[in-house]
């Protein structure tokens, strides 16, 4: 897929676990886990909306474009 | 009682489409089995499955092959009976008896394009389940 996941660099940036963000926005490690590994077929607004909330950041720090 | 008039034909009639109608009966059991599969999981609520949607395509796929191959194996039988019993054309025969075995297949054909679709629903099913599993 040509949408990349950068939550793993937004996390070290912050030095919070998965764990720890999965437990603030209220989803689960696997769904988490989902997610960081690219697999997601798609992220709903809430929860985009609660990991920037969460981790202080834009989404475009989260997600980029990556020609394949 | 039918009256095998013609040696040549008779065993064609006493033999082969026996036997044919069995191999039919015999896969179209198969084909059962085969669908039996289903059931457990239209219970515990999994049907949208690439697994379901496969068997529901074979069992469509195979009662088409069964319906066209007995309709003509029917067809075939009717068609010697009559020749054979008052000595008339095959020609005549097969007209005449085009409709009535056509008709005895036309619901069989139908229950096996609705198995397609549902085949198909299933997959489009799973697909948008699978899609919306991985919505997060």
């Amino acid at each position: 897929m040509s949408i990349v996941v950068n939550l793993d660099n937004v996390l070290s940036e912050r030095n919070l676990k998965s764990k720890e963000l999965a437990e603030m926005i209220g989803i689960t490690e696997a769904n988490l886990s989902i997610l960081k590994s690219g697999k997601a077929k798609a992220i709903r607004f809430s929860t985009l909306e609660a990991i920037c909330k969460a981790l202080e950041c834009q989404p475009a720090d989260i997600l980029a474009y990556k020609k394949e | 009682m039918l009256q095998y008039s013609d040696e040549e034909n008779s065993w064609i009639l006493m033999l082969l489409i026996p036997l044919l109608t069995v191999i039919l009966q015999g896969y179209i059991f198969w084909l059962l089995l085969k669908f039996r599969k289903v059931i457990p999981e239209f219970i515990t609520d999994t049907i949208f499955t690439e697994k379901n949607s496969t068997i529901f395509r074979k069992v469509g796929n195979g009662l088409i092959i069964y319906s066209v191959l007995i309709f003509f194996i029917r067809l075939i039988e009717k068609c010697f009976e009559i020749t054979l019993e008052y000595s008339v054309s095959a020609s005549y025969t097969l007209s005449k008896n085009f409709g009535t075995v056509l008709s005895g297949r036309i619901s069989l054909l139908v229950i096996a394009i609705f198995l397609l679709i549902i085949a198909k629903l299933i997959k489009e099913g799973y697909q948008l389940k699978n899609e919306n599993d991985l919505t997060i």
